[in-house]
């Protein structure tokens, strides 16, 4: 797994889902994003990244119940993998590595 | 559209969980309060993007080749999926080559869908009744009367049959009286429809009964329009007058849409028949009757025309002055949808090839960009070949890349066709029956997936077989099968654009004509208003003529109105009873055909203010009054067959079938009251004075524009009656224009499409043509190393160019005046046989195929030979 890496946004996605915890589905999961950053959160990229996520094997999902509001459609549930984990908290550390004493900059903005 | 986005959204991320979870993430996030279904605008406009961003990242995606074992299933499919995913891509490859290829064939697609979506809602949908198959309509040779509907009841073949008739009447009472129109029915109708009131009830045998109280049915539409959809309406008495009846008893109201004959009716009312009528043909209707009826399960088309025969036969034995033993030959029954759409069906055929040819040359076209791009790609397809690329596989691949252009050419003409359907919507529900059930449909959208596939195969054919030869050298030029190839392109490319263009002349030619047609008068500021005077106050002759003797003197007071005039029926709108006559009693021999006369009722200034020529004799004077000699004046078209000069019909005495005599005064100038296309048929005009019948027409020559005209002639009639009817002005121009409007959309469609065509294949012949000259730079500059002139180089390339034009010209020469005797029916002012169009259109070609000829050689002639024979 380590020949895998992740990009900024996929990073970012997978941080939203964990965030999310049992509640991880797409809608929920793009106001946690839209919530947290400063980004403009394209739906479609979104919904892409979550399913390449998927694809590389470092989120699972399931389908949920169905809701009245969602006109009787189920949701679709996402968690990390375990290799998406180990990928995230790797890629945490190395950024988090990278910050230290560079903690002005963000105090700063 | 829920599941048609979802099935989108599972197409485009290649999982239905996907789609659902995504659908529902919308809909949540753009619900609509209140509302747990339905999907907002901006909802829809979501899911669309997200799923393109979806195709996108598919497509883009690496494609893994993993080969299986050769020659497994396995193999074949994955062949196929790579293939497809690779040419999936083609359109970000080469931007400018798909962009082309695609607005071509979106352009034949999108004609194909379109025309087809009307063909499919005009002819071949059922009509919307139960059982729709077993409806007919009955034609027993003759026109009909209200007493025959009588002999056909008690049937074997028909489970019901019944009779119809157009009836007018006039609603008051619920705002100003408006005029409206219905239809007439005979006990069985709505057996024979199938269908059951909304409201109330349908008509029972009572109801037919002399004497018995008048009742109607109401139309949905009119119900929602003047009772504001009230139920109480039903059981009550409304003031639904014509010409015989002042009240009517609504009993029922039928269901929204209901138009079994397309006519736009908005009432029916039962026909009173009376059994005591010694014989079926005794009761001489005003009006003609259609029948309709149901076929009984074991009854066919042709058992029913066997015994539709028989009773009339057994009419014709009872009536015979009434119906000609010849009609019987004429009794036919046919299925009510092709009686209904017949007129329609050889213009929607015609359409239809018209758009099939533009498929073609769109595929043609590309075709031919397929091929040039060949060239460019010829490196790749040898390396992929090296490399140990079969045959079939390379095939696989172009013919993949051309499904993938046909698809999205397809995709576009849809949503091109879409377009043009909702924009010409409203036009086609006046323009013909059904014309407002035109919708993409599933039927519609098989279609055009059909013809996009067709089209992929026939466009992309060509490329793929000849990279199959992939060994055939680039330095060498084209194999002399490959010239073949080019040369049977160009000459289909001429033929096909000589058929259009000689199409689109002919359709132009028509388009022009009716324009500069003559109808007999002038129509420059003539305006006609409707007057309808109907109810008890006007049975009595005298107070309808008095009535109308009051409105002309009122409208004559109108300032700007020099000379109005009365008709009881317009030009190009309205027909005239036929009558047969005799001339001074002449004898006319046993069972041979009476001559038969259109016959007008027109007040004494008519002639003036339409501007209709006297040729011979006097016009209808203010002497001709009641009491009088009765007179007539005729037209020449009624005199021409009977009297060397128009001077000599003067004072002769005409004898109607009826027995009533008039002496001609006059002969005016025909016109061409049928519309265009018929020459002004014989006439009689008499005057208001002497025969008080229902005017229905005010006829004003002025320079006030229509609306205000029609509000003071309104003003003046209500003043006098506020209860007659008054309808908007019309300008005679503009009822002219209404009577070619069909055949004049069509002539549009299709000049549209011929020019269409016509471009298109003109940029295929140039296309052709400098693609196959430029391919043979490389003999030119041989010829001019060894010392050809650059003038008989250019000559030579020329003379081969143009060779395949003049084969193509002579088959479209060929095709043309096939195409021209198919649109013979829908021409008007010109011939098929039309001599300027073909003699124009080859030489308009050839000097395309030598503009598109001469350009490149002479670029080669001019390049040094040495340069090019490096170069290649």
């Amino acid at each position: 797994m380590a020949s895998k890496s992740l990009g900024e946004f996929e990073q970012m996605v997978l941080l939203a889902v964990l965030r999310r915890g049992d509640d991880a589905y797409g809608a929920a999961v793009r106001d946690e994003l839209t919530e947290n950053t400063s980004r403009q959160i394209a739906r479609g990229a979104m919904y892409v990244t979550l399913d390449r996520l998927e694809r590389k094997g470092l989120l699972r999902s399931r389908m949920g119940e169905p809701t009245p509001e969602r006109g009787g459609r189920a949701k679709r549930y996402y968690e990390l993998s375990d290799d998406g984990r180990v990928l995230l908290r790797q890629a945490g550390r190395d950024l988090m590595n990278l910050w230290q004493g560079q903690e002005s900059l963000i105090d700063d903005a | 559209m829920n599941r048609l986005l979802e099935f989108v959204l599972a197409l485009a991320t290649g999982s239905r969980a996907q789609a659902e979870g995504l659908l529902g993430d919308i809909a949540e996030e753009n619900s609509i309060p209140g509302t747990t279904n339905a999907l907002s605008v901006g909802a829809v406009l979501a899911a669309l993007t997200v799923a393109a961003t979806f195709a996108v990242a598919r497509i883009t995606r690496p494609v893994h080749r993993d080969l299986p074992r050769p020659g497994s299933r396995d193999a074949m499919m994955t062949v196929l999926t790579q293939e497809l995913r690779s040419a999936l891509r083609l359109p970000w490859r080469a931007p400018g080559f798909a962009t082309a290829a695609v607005l071509t064939l979106a352009l034949g697609i999108g004609a194909n869908t379109a025309i087809f979506s009307l063909v499919n809602a005009v002819v071949l949908r059922p009509l919307p009744f139960p059982d729709s198959e077993q409806l007919v309509r009955v034609w027993p040779g003759e026109a009909m009367t209200k007493g025959w509907v009588m002999a056909f009841e008690n049937t074997e073949s028909f489970s019901a049959l019944a009779g119809v008739s157009w009836a007018s009447a006039t609603l008051s009472g619920t705002g100003r009286p408006i005029e409206l129109r219905g239809g007439e029915v005979s006990e069985q109708f709505f057996a024979v429809t199938g269908v059951a009131p909304a409201h109330g009830r349908h008509f029972a045998a009572e109801d037919h009964a002399v004497g018995a109280e008048p009742t109607v049915l109401l139309s949905h539409e009119l119900w929602m329009r003047a009772f504001g959809g009230d139920t109480s309406v039903v059981g009550q008495l409304v003031e639904l007058a014509d010409d015989d009846v002042g009240q009517r008893r609504v009993v029922g109201v039928m269901p929204a849409g209901y138009q079994p004959l397309y006519a736009q009716w908005e009432f029916w009312t039962p026909v009173v028949i009376d059994p005591q009528w010694d014989y079926p043909g005794s009761q001489m209707s005003a009006t003609a009757w259609n029948m309709v009826g149901r076929l009984r399960d074991e009854a066919t088309i042709d058992s029913a025309t066997a015994e539709v025969a028989v009773i009339g036969a057994q009419i014709q034995e009872s009536a015979p002055d009434r119906m000609a033993e010849s009609a019987l030959a004429r009794a036919v029954t046919v299925p009510l949808l092709a009686d209904m759409v017949d007129d329609e069906r050889q213009p929607l055929i015609l359409m239809l090839g018209a758009v099939a040819l533009l498929l073609l040359i769109a595929c043609t076209n590309v075709a031919n960009l397929l091929l040039a791009r060949g060239e460019a790609r010829r490196r790749e397809l040898s390396i992929r070949s090296a490399l140990g690329a079969s045959r079939r596989r390379l095939a696989a691949q172009l013919l993949s890349e051309s499904l993938v252009l046909a698809l999205l050419g397809g995709a576009l003409g849809v949503a091109a066709a879409y377009g043009a359907i909702h924009y010409f919507r409203r036009d086609l529900i006046n323009l013909m029956p059904r014309g407002g059930e035109v919708a993409l449909d599933v039927n519609t959208l098989l279609f055009a997936l059909a013809v996009s596939v067709l089209a992929s195969v026939v466009f992309g054919m060509l490329p793929a077989i000849r990279a199959q030869r992939p060994t055939a050298d680039a330095r060498h030029g084209d194999s002399s099968e490959q010239r073949r190839a080019n040369r049977v392109l160009v000459a289909v490319e001429v033929a096909l654009a000589i058929v259009f263009l000689a199409g689109a002349g002919l359709m132009l030619r028509t388009l022009s004509a009716f324009g500069d047609v003559d109808p007999g008068f002038d129509t420059n500021g003539v305006v006609a208003v409707g007057v309808n005077a109907v109810g008890d106050n006007y049975d009595d002759p005298y107070a309808l003529h008095g009535f109308f003797v009051e409105v002309e003197e009122e409208v004559a007071a109108i300032p700007g109105i020099p000379a109005p005039a009365f008709a009881m029926s317009l030009p190009f709108g309205d027909g005239s009873w036929g009558w047969n006559y005799t001339i001074d009693s002449d004898s006319y021999a046993e069972g041979a055909p009476m001559p038969n006369a259109g016959f007008r009722v027109v007040s004494t200034s008519y002639f003036d203010t339409l501007g209709i020529p006297l040729l011979a004799g006097r016009l209808l004077d203010a002497d001709d009054v009641h009491g009088a000699e009765e007179v007539v004046v005729v037209n020449d078209a009624f005199a021409r067959p009977h009297f060397e000069r128009a001077e000599d019909a003067v004072g002769r005495v005409i004898t109607l079938n009826t027995d009533d005599s008039f002496r001609i005064v006059g002969v005016v100038q025909g016109i061409r009251h049928l519309g265009f296309r018929s020459d002004p048929v014989p006439e009689m005009y008499r005057s208001f004075n002497q025969h008080p019948t229902r005017m229905r027409h005010v006829v004003a020559r002025t320079a006030m524009d229509a609306e205000s005209l029609g509000e003071a002639i309104q003003a003046v009639v209500w003043d006098i009656d506020p209860d007659v009817p008054v309808r908007d002005a019309i300008t005679m121009d503009e009822i002219m224009r209404t009577s070619v409007h069909e055949a004049r959309l069509f002539a549009q469609l299709l000049s549209a499409f011929a020019a269409l065509g016509a471009v298109l294949a003109g940029i295929g012949v140039y296309g052709v043509v400098a693609y196959t000259v430029s391919r043979s730079r490389r003999a030119l500059a041989i010829r001019m190393a060894l010392g050809a002139s650059a003038s008989s180089v250019i000559r030579r390339s020329l003379r081969e160019a143009l060779a395949p034009v003049a084969v193509g010209a002579v088959a479209g020469l060929a095709g043309a005046a096939a195409a021209g005797e198919l649109l013979a029916s829908l021409l008007f002012g010109v011939t098929p046989r039309d001599p300027v169009t073909p003699a124009a259109v080859p030489l308009l070609l050839i000097a395309l195929a030598s503009a598109a000829a001469w350009l490149p050689s002479r670029r080669a002639a001019r390049v040094d030979p040495a340069e090019v024979l490096r170069q290649e």
